[in-house]
């Protein structure tokens, strides 16, 4: 089910009301109508694989409940990669297998070995990416004994499979999400009314933002043989704001719809691209994943506290792995990479942590040189976003040599106007929210409530007007 | 929790009030950007022209029924007439450009209107949520639609299937904003295709847009296989031979009497028309209830063997319409139809 749905428009409603209602003052009918709902809202798009989730589920629980009676190290960690095997094993065979078969073929007829084929058409299962992560952070952390195991199945398995969150994060950690769901919930009306301005933002980032550059960016990229310098320029500008708007809207939705059942999610996007530099843009995109990474990867590695090549290494392991993890594609695994090369600078010079506060703190305008740092840094991500969209490196390589090209000084074929005016308010709106957890948490509300509820009610039409796809009449023609 | 749900009610109940202003203030027509234009036109010009006569339907009607030459044939009785039919408007929409249309025009003198005879639009998914796929539907189309759909002979899986449709997009139409780019979008092509009075066969749109790779390949498909011409040919014999079996749809045919009288009480004689080439589906529900309704009130030109010259390769563009030959032909007999009715 999607958030931008009508499914979900009354979905979300009939869930909630059950909620606060029906199932208000009993925690383990709570979780457990958050267990049902979830299951309904995941098997609207297959209920095949369902099985998976569940599956996935009984396994985690499982091996904290033995990791909690076993004192054996060995047989600890023998729990521990029972875990990791199936669930990256699920994750591997699903999202990875044709990939690997794909080059381990070309590999060999490189060789000059013809080796048959022998791919499957894979469905990838919705949302598997963040929910295996988030099973594996509860096992890990039980593991290093930083979390209790669970003994409440229920419970577990509304962690598991939250709604909100479960197709596409934030990735939470159990040490975080799973103690929220044995505290007894009480309905706060300054966190329900501020989820609901958070879904309000998200589905405006989400279909306003993102969808409407979707048209273009698709366009252009699927044409890009035919079309100028500038034109390139456009779309690589334009997928930026496609994918953050897409990215960061799921997820204000997620944490928006969390806050109405009395949860709270972590921020997942910090207004990234009023990043001063790579490291500090890497704090703000993504964070839930990028967290993940550092604390069961990153730092297990030995982080930055090792000699320069392992911190080089290292460093290269953590965006590549992170690239992987998109998609398995050669393209996410350059874009990782390139991110790496975008950082080691920074990391090698121990300028990493050098913008901690966020622009322009207290002020209304950056200062030139922060914009300019800004305006740079922005630039890295466009480039290196080419690559997250292309649809193989050579594509990606062709993009970019037409960017690199004089047919960017003349005009570009394709001139958005409406859109580029919606990108720019949107960014007016993000820069002045920037100090709050979302553009609009506090925008309005010393306002008088006409001029708050005009200003919510624009949103919302303008989120109906581009609610659909610009699709013709089918039989226009005729 | 009160307090969240009152104002929560309170901000929705409001956005609810704004969006049902925004359908019952809306231009009736302004979700079909071939209409508008045509009705902009047939305003400004109806005083000069001497327009009496008017045409509703789909391409059909708007492919196929030559204004110009139907004046000029029934240049003794003075008709002149406007051709309001556009591109995919199926019913009910055609029934409510029309019914709204004769609401609307009460300063204008019309005397005769023709109105394509139609089975319910099966509306598809695809459709359903674009503005054209909605802005008809309003409560009393809706109803009509139900009602439709419930009196038919369908399965009650098919019912409950095409009722939920129409629901849909009933409740899309209130969330549907962007409506109002019509207001301001640029008509420069659905002028164009506007021809002469309203009338503009496909091979002239063809001609003056080369490149449209849909009208192309209509046209490339049917010479490919011209066998399907046939096939609809025979399958709309076999309907004849057994239209007698099938059973009407009361509600639709009470409906069509309806709007016949309705318009005779605005001075207009209303004359359905059965057209050539549509599905043998259609004329298995639409020859029955065009035999019951009264003989001046309804023009059918779709019998194979009647209308021969209508199902022929030579008149026709692709396999469910006729080109400008055809076109010119297919007027001609409705000029006869017509005159007969007239006496």
């Amino acid at each position: 089910m999607l958030f931008n749905s009508i499914d979900f428009a009354i979905f979300l409603p009939v869930v909630f009301i059950l909620y606060w209602f029906v199932c208000n003052g009993n925690l383990r009918l709570q979780n457990f109508l958050i267990v049902v709902a979830s299951y309904f809202f995941y098997g609207w798009w297959d209920w095949k694989f369902l099985s998976l989730i569940i599956f996935s589920t009984i396994v985690d629980f499982t091996v904290g409940v033995r990791l909690d009676k076993e004192e054996n190290p060995a047989l600890r960690k023998g729990l521990l990669w029972v875990s990791i095997l199936v669930n990256l094993g699920l994750l591997g065979f699903f999202k990875y297998y044709n990939f690997f078969i794909d080059n381990f073929i070309s590999a060999f007829s490189f060789l000059g070995s013809d080796i048959q084929p022998n791919t499957v058409n894979i469905i990838l299962p919705v949302g598997i990416s963040f929910y295996t992560f988030q099973t594996l952070s509860y096992t890990i952390d039980v593991y290093r004994k930083k979390l209790e195991p669970t003994k409440d199945l229920i419970a577990f398995s509304a962690f598991v499979s939250f709604f909100p969150q479960l197709v596409a994060g934030p990735i939470e950690r159990a040490t975080h999400l799973l103690p929220q769901f044995y505290k007894k919930r009480k309905f706060e009306y300054a966190k329900a009314v501020d989820g609901m301005r958070q879904i309000l933002w998200g589905l405006f980032k989400k279909v306003v933002i993102a969808d409407n550059c979707a048209l273009y960016v698709n366009q252009i990229f699927s044409d890009s043989a035919e079309m100028n310098g500038s034109t390139l320029v456009v779309g690589a500008v334009l997928f930026a704001f496609q994918i953050y708007g897409d990215f960061s809207g799921y997820s204000d939705i997620a944490i928006g719809t969390s806050r109405l059942f009395g949860f709270d999610l972590m921020q997942n996007f910090n207004f990234p691209y009023f990043s001063r530099d790579i490291a500090e843009f890497w704090r703000r995109w993504h964070i839930s994943l990028s967290t993940w990474f550092r604390d069961y990867l990153y730092i297990p590695l030995g982080g930055s506290r090792v000699g320069l090549l392992k911190k080089v290494r290292n460093t290269f392991i953590i965006f590549i792995v992170s690239g992987f993890w998109h998609g398995a594609n050669w393209t996410f695994i350059v874009w990782g990479a390139l991110n790496a090369i975008y950082f080691l600078p920074l990391l090698l010079t121990n300028n990493n942590r050098s913008n901690m506060e966020v622009i322009a703190k207290g002020r209304m305008l950056p200062q030139i040189r922060e914009f300019c740092l800004m305006i740079f840094t922005f630039i890295l991500t466009v480039f290196a976003w080419i690559f997250f969209r292309a649809e193989n490196i050579g594509h990606a390589l062709n993009y970019i040599s037409g960017i690199f090209s004089l047919s960017t000084f003349s005009l570009p074929e394709i001139r958005p106007t409406n859109l580029f005016l919606l990108v720019i308010i949107f960014l007016i709106i993000e820069w002045m929210g920037r100090e709050d957890k979302f553009a609009i948490a506090k925008l309005g509300q010393k306002w008088i409530w006409p001029l708050r509820y005009t200003f919510y009610y624009a949103l919302i039409l303008l989120i109906f007007w581009f609610s659909r796809e610009d699709q013709e009449f089918i039989y226009f023609q005729f | 929790m009160k307090s969240f749900l009152k104002r929560l009610i309170f901000f929705f109940s409001f956005l609810l009030l704004i969006l049902v202003l925004k359908k019952v203030f809306t231009p009736y027509y302004l979700g079909n950007v071939y209409f508008k234009p045509k009705l902009e036109y047939f305003n400004k010009n109806y005083k000069t022209q001497n327009y009496n006569t008017v045409f509703f339907g789909s391409s059909r009607i708007y492919r196929h029924v030559n204004t110009e030459v139907l004046d000029s044939l029934m240049s003794s009785q003075s008709i002149n007439s406007f051709n309001f039919a556009t591109v995919a408007t199926f019913s009910p929409e055609s029934y409510f450009l029309y019914e709204n249309f004769i609401d609307n025009q009460s300063d204008k003198k019309l005397d005769y209107a023709f109105l394509e005879l139609q089975a319910l639009n099966e509306i598809d998914g695809d459709n359903l949520t674009t503005t054209k796929g909605n802005y008809w539907n309003t409560i009393g189309y809706l109803n009509f639609a139900i009602n439709y759909v419930s009196n038919s002979d369908k399965s009650q899986g098919e019912k409950l299937d095409l009722t939920s449709r129409y629901v849909k997009s009933h409740l899309y139409s209130y969330f549907d904003v962007k409506i109002f780019k019509h207001y301001w979008m640029d008509t420069k092509n659905t002028v164009r295709r506007m021809g002469e009075h309203g009338f503009y066969s496909l091979d002239d749109d063809l001609q003056e847009t080369p490149n449209n790779d849909v009208l192309k390949q209509r046209k490339t498909t049917f010479i490919a296989d011209t066998k399907t011409l046939d096939e609809r040919r025979n399958s709309v014999l076999d309907i004849y031979e057994n239209s007698n079996k099938k059973v009407v749809n009361d509600y639709h045919l009470s409906y069509l009497k309806s709007l016949i009288k309705k318009s005779k009480e605005k001075g207009i004689d209303l004359i359905y028309v059965l057209p050539p080439r549509l599905t043998a589906e259609e004329y298995e529900e639409l020859v029955p209830i065009s035999n019951l309704l009264p003989k001046t009130n309804v023009i059918n030109l779709s019998h194979p063997e009647t209308y021969n010259e209508l199902y022929t390769l030579e008149n026709s563009y692709d396999v469910g319409h006729l080109n400008a030959n055809g076109a010119r032909i297919m007027t001609s007999y409705l000029a006869e139809e017509f005159k007969d009715i007239l006496h």
